[in-house]
C-alpha cells in the first residue's frame, strides 16, 4: 500500500496561514477575509456556478500542465493556446451559417481542438527540430498568438454594439449552452455542461496515464529519457504526443468561455487560465482525479477574491493574487522537501 | 579497549521501516590498517559506512572514534573528524573543470589557493597521477573521475579513507595502480576502509576483514586467518559453485550476424575486451544499430544501468512492462495483472531482493537492480544478448548467477556480445574474444591464442604479428 502523500496539502495550509499574517498586517482580520474569501461562492447558485465555471477552466488548464510535466516538459504555454482557440471558436460561431445548427457545433469544437493542438505542438516543433527550449519558445507564443487573436477580431469581428473590444455574438443557432441543464439550474451563471467534459476528462487522463501504452511511454521518458530512448521511445513522438494532449485541453478552456459562457471573445477575457493551471496541476502533484479538486480550490478562491474589494475596506483583488502567490511558494516548496526527504530515504 | 582501536561499532542497527538493514554490528577498526567490509548486495555494508559518515543516523547502537563517543549529525561532522568518503557514484558535476571542482571543495573548507595548488601537485607528484585539471569532467574517463574523486577528498588530510565499491569501475591495469595506491596511503599513516566484491584484491591488501551478511556481521578477523574461497563461503552463506560450461555443437543452426565486418555465431560468447574509453560506447551504438537492421531479437544489458535500463521511481512491474510494452498491448491498453506474473517469475529466478514487484527500482541495491534486469533482457528470449559489464558492482552470488546465465544462453542458440573492462571476465567466458584500442578493433581471436602479456601489448596499442585468427 502506497502512503498517501499530504505535503501538497500542509504546505497549503502554511500557505494560508502566512496570508492571514499578511492580512494582519494590513489591518484587516483574517478570519473575515478567510470567509469572504472561501465562502463567497456560497452566496447563491449564481456565485457557485460562477465557481464552478471557474473550477472547469482550472482543471483543463491543470491538465494542460501535467501531462506535458510528466515527459520531463515545462509547458508554461497553455495561456497561448486558451487565447488563440477561443479566438477561432468564436470566428467559426460568427462565420458558419445558421442552417448547420447541432453540425456546426461539432464543426467549430473540431476547428478550435485542432488549433489549440497545432499551437501547441509548435513548442514541440522548436524543441524537437530547432533544439529550442520549451520554456522559452511557449512564454514567445503566449505573446504572439494573443496579438494575433486580438487583431484578428478587432479588425475583422468587432461588435458595432460595443466600445468594448470584444467580437460579435456567435450565431444563436451555436448558443445550445443556454439551454443545457447545468446552466439552468444554476440560474443563467457561467458554467455550462462542459463542467461535466472537465470531471469526464480527468478520469480519462487518470485512465490514460494508467492504463495505456503511450500514458506509459511518457512517463518513462519524463523519468529517465536515455533509457527511454534506448528501449524504443522516441523523443519525437513524446514531445509532439504530450504536448498535442495539452493543446487539446487549452483549447477546451476556450470552448468553456466560448461555447459556454460568453458566446463572444473578449479580449483579455482569461484572468490567466493559463499559468494558474500550473498552480492547481502543482497543488495536485499531478495527480489527475486531485486536479479536480485543486482546482475546485483555486476556483473558490479565485472567486472568493473578486469580492475582497466590496467586504473589506483596505484589501483589493489584487490582494488575492499575492495570496495565491504564497499558497503557491509554500505548496511548492513542501512538495520539494519531501520529494528531497524520500529521496534522500530511499 | 585498547588505545589501537580507532572506530568502535557497538550494537548498531538501522532499519528503514520495517527493513531492517543492520542488526547488532559490533566490531572495531584499528589505527593505520586496512580494513575490509565485505557482503553480499544488501548486507548492509553501503548503510554502515554512511552511518559512518554521519549521511544516516543509527536506530540503536553507538560509535566510538578515537576512544571518545562519535556522533555525527551530518557529513560536515565527518569532515571534521578527518573521515574522508570515496563514494561508488561519483559525485561530481559535469560541467565543471576539475580543477574548478577542487577548488570549490577547497572554498567550504577554508582552505587557501596557495596551500590547495601545494597539497595538488604534491598528491599527483607522489602518485605519479597526470590528471587534466584543466578538462571539463564530463570528458574524464571512469579512472580520471575516480582520482579526481580521490584528490578531492585528499585535500581535506583524512585520517580515515573510506572507498565504496572502488575497483568496480576500473581495467585491469587500474587496479593494480589503485591497489598499490592504496598500499602507499597506509604507509603515509592513513586508516582505509575499503567495500569491495572482488575477494582477490582483498585478498591482497586487506589487514582485518570483516564479513557481514544480511545486516549481521559474521566474522571479523585478520586477513591472513582467511582464504578467498572462507571469504566467499561465508559471505554467500554457502559454498561457491563452479561455472558448467555447456558442450555446444559445433553445427548448431548458425544463421551468421554480420556486424561491424565480424561474424558472430548463434551459439558462442563474442568477448570485447579493451580499457574503458577505447571506444566501447561507439562499438554498442552499431551493434545495436545493425541488430535493428537485420531485426533480431535483442537483448540489452546495457553499459550504464542507471542512463539507460531503469526508471528508479516506478516499480518492477513497470520497469518491466516499459521494456516489453508491446507484448502487453492490446488496443493501445497494457494489462498489468498478466505483466506482474512474469515480474514475480524473474524475481523468483534471481532471487531480487527484496522480493516485491510493488517496490520502485530504485529502493533496490545496485546488484539486486542488476539482476533484474538482466531477467528482463533474457525474458524474451533473444537473438543476440549484449552483455556490457555484466557484473559491475556486483557480488559473488550474482556474479557466479549471472556468468552461469550467459553461459547457458550459447546452448539455446542464442549469441552473446560480452563487452567488459574486466579481462578475467572475458577471458573466463567467452570463446572468442576481440580488443578495442582507440575505436579500432583488434581480433578476433580464440580463446587461449594469447598469453596475458601479448593481451596486454593489443590493449595499449602494440602491434602483433602473426596473431589472431
Amino acid at each position: 500500500m502506497k502512503r498517501i502523500d499530504f505535503s501538497s496539502l500542509i504546505g497549503f495550509f502554511i500557505g494560508v496561514a502566512l496570508s492571514s499574517v499578511l492580512v494582519i498586517l494590513f489591518k484587516e482580520n483574517p478570519g473575515d477575509v478567510l470567509k469572504v474569501l472561501s465562502g463567497s461562492f456560497l452566496q447563491s447558485k449564481f456565485d457557485m456556478g460562477l465557481t464552478l465555471f471557474y473550477t472547469t477552466c482550472f482543471a483543463f488548464a491543470g491538465l494542460a500542465f501535467s501531462i506535458p510535466f510528466k515527459a520531463g516538459l515545462f509547458h508554461i504555454g497553455a495561456e497561448g493556446q486558451i487565447v488563440l482557440s477561443a479566438m477561432m471558436a468564436a470566428v467559426m460561431g460568427i462565420i458558419l451559417p445558421e442552417s448547420l445548427g447541432t453540425f456546426g457545433i461539432v464543426l467549430i469544437c473540431l476547428a478550435t481542438m485542432v488549433v489549440g493542438i497545432l499551437a501547441a505542438q509548435t513548442i514541440a516543433f522548436f524543441k524537437v527540430y530547432k533544439q529550442g527550449h520549451e520554456v522559452v519558445v511557449a512564454i514567445m507564443l503566449n505573446f504572439i498568438f494573443a496579438a494575433i487573436a486580438t487583431y484578428v477580431i478587432l479588425q475583422n469581428y468587432q461588435n458595432p454594439e460595443s466600445q468594448n473590444p470584444e467580437s460579435a455574438l456567435i450565431n444563436p443557432a451555436f448558443q445550445g449552452a443556454k439551454a443545457d441543464g447545468i446552466k439552468t439550474f444554476f440560474e443563467q451563471s457561467a458554467v455550462s455542461s462542459f463542467l461535466l467534459l472537465a470531471v469526464l476528462s480527468c478520469l480519462a487522463v487518470w485512465f490514460f496515464e494508467k492504463k495505456t501504452k503511450w500514458g506509459m511511454e511518457i512517463k518513462a521518458y519524463g523519468e529517465n529519457p536515455t533509457a527511454a530512448e534506448r528501449m524504443g521511445i522516441s523523443a519525437k513522438k513524446v514531445n509532439f504526443l504530450a504536448l498535442g494532449i495539452a493543446g487539446f485541453f487549452s483549447s477546451l478552456v476556450g470552448l468553456t468561455e466560448v461555447l459556454g459562457s460568453t458566446f463572444q471573445y473578449k479580449v483579455g477575457f482569461s484572468p490567466a487560465y493559463g499559468f494558474l493551471g500550473i498552480v492547481v496541476a502543482l497543488l495536485a502533484q499531478g495527480h489527475p482525479i486531485g486536479i479536480l479538486f485543486s482546482s475546485f480550490i483555486m476556483a473558490v478562491l479565485h472567486k472568493g477574491a473578486s469580492d475582497l474589494d466590496l467586504e473589506t475596506q483596505f484589501l483589493t483583488r489584487d490582494f488575492s493574487k499575492v495570496l495565491q502567490a504564497i499558497i503557491i511558494f509554500c505548496v511548492a516548496g513542501a512538495v520539494y522537501l519531501n520529494h528531497r526527504r524520500v529521496k534522500r530515504d530511499a | 579497549m585498547s588505545v589501537s582501536n580507532l572506530i568502535e561499532f557497538n550494537n548498531i542497527s538501522k532499519s528503514y521501516g520495517d527493513c531492517v538493514s543492520l542488526e547488532q554490528v559490533h566490531f572495531s577498526i584499528s589505527t593505520n590498517q586496512i580494513h575490509a567490509i565485505i557482503g553480499e548486495n544488501g548486507a548492509g555494508k553501503s548503510t554502515l559506512m554512511k552511518v559512518l559518515a554521519g549521511i544516516v543516523p543509527p536506530t540503536s547502537g553507538a560509535m566510538s572514534l578515537r576512544g571518545k563517543a562519535y556522533e555525527p549529525q551530518s557529513a560536515q561532522d565527518s569532515f571534521r573528524e578527518k573521515i574522508g568518503f570515496v563514494h561508488q557514484h561519483f559525485q561530481l558535476a559535469d560541467e565543471l573543470t576539475g580543477w574548478d571542482h577542487l577548488e570549490l571543495v577547497a572554498r567550504t573548507q577554508n582552505i587557501e589557493q596557495k596551500k590547495l595548488v601545494s597539497i595538488v601537485q604534491d598528491k599527483q607528484a607522489k602518485f605519479k597521477w597526470l590528471l587534466p585539471l584543466d578538462k571539463k569532467i564530463k570528458a574524464y574517463s571512469i579512472g580520471e573521475q575516480q582520482r579526481l574523486e580521490i584528490l578531492r577528498v585528499l585535500i581535506l588530510d583524512p585520517e580515515i579513507i573510506i572507498f565504496d565499491e572502488p575497483t568496480a569501475v576500473l581495467s585491469p591495469d587500474e587496479i593494480d595502480d589503485f591497489l598499490n595506491f592504496i598500499l602507499d596511503l597506509k604507509k603515509q599513516g592513513h586508516t582505509l576502509i575499503l567495500i569491495s566484491h572482488k575477494l582477490n584484491e582483498i585478498k591482497k591488501v586487506a589487514d582485518h576483514v570483516t564479513i557481514l551478511c544480511r545486516g549481521k556481521m559474521i566474522a571479523s578477523d585478520k586477513g591472513e586467518n582467511f582464504t578467498v574461497e572462507q571469504m566467499a563461503e561465508k559471505m554467500i552463506g554457502r559454498k561457491q559453485q563452479p561455472l558448467k560450461q555447456e558442450v555446444v555443437s559445433e553445427t548448431g543452426k548458425a544463421h551468421d550476424l554480420h556486424l561491424l565486418g565480424l561474424k558472430l555465431h548463434n551459439n558462442e560468447i563474442l568477448g570485447v575486451a579493451g580499457v574503458d574509453g577505447n571506444g566501447q560506447e561507439d562499438f554498442i551504438f552499431k551493434l545495436r544499430q545493425n541488430i535493428a537492421l537485420l531485426k533480431l531479437k535483442f537483448g540489452d544489458i546495457s553499459e550504464d544501468r542507471y542512463r539507460y535500463s531503469i526508471y528508479p521511481l516506478q516499480n518492477l512491474v513497470e520497469n518491466f512492462l516499459i521494456r516489453h510494452r508491446e507484448k502487453f498491448t492490446k488496443f493501445g491498453l497494457v494489462s498489468k495483472s498478466s505483466v506482474r506474473k512474469e515480474v514475480e517469475k524473474i524475481i523468483q529466478e534471481w532471487d531480487v531482493r527484496p522480493a516485491d514487484s510493488d517496490k520502485t527500482m530504485g529502493a533496490l541495491s545496485g546488484g539486486n537492480q542488476q539482476k533484474f534486469v538482466i531477467g528482463r533482457e533474457l525474458w524474451h528470449s533473444p537473438d543476440v544478448i549484449l552483455a556490457a559489464h555484466p557484473s559491475r558492482g556486483v557480488d559473488i552470488g550474482a556474479q557466479e548467477k549471472i556468468h552461469q546465465a550467459l553461459l547457458d544462453q550459447k546452448k539455446d542458440h542464442r549469441a552473446v556480445v560480452l563487452l567488459s573492462s574486466d579481462l578475467d571476465e572475458v577471458l573466463k567466458l567467452s570463446d572468442r574474444f576481440v580488443i578495442l584500442y582507440k575505436g579500432a578493433i583488434k581480433g578476433p581471436y580464440v580463446k587461449g591464442s594469447l598469453n596475458n602479456s601479448q593481451i596486454s601489448q593489443i590493449m595499449n596499442g602494440v602491434e602483433l604479428k602473426g596473431a589472431g585468427l
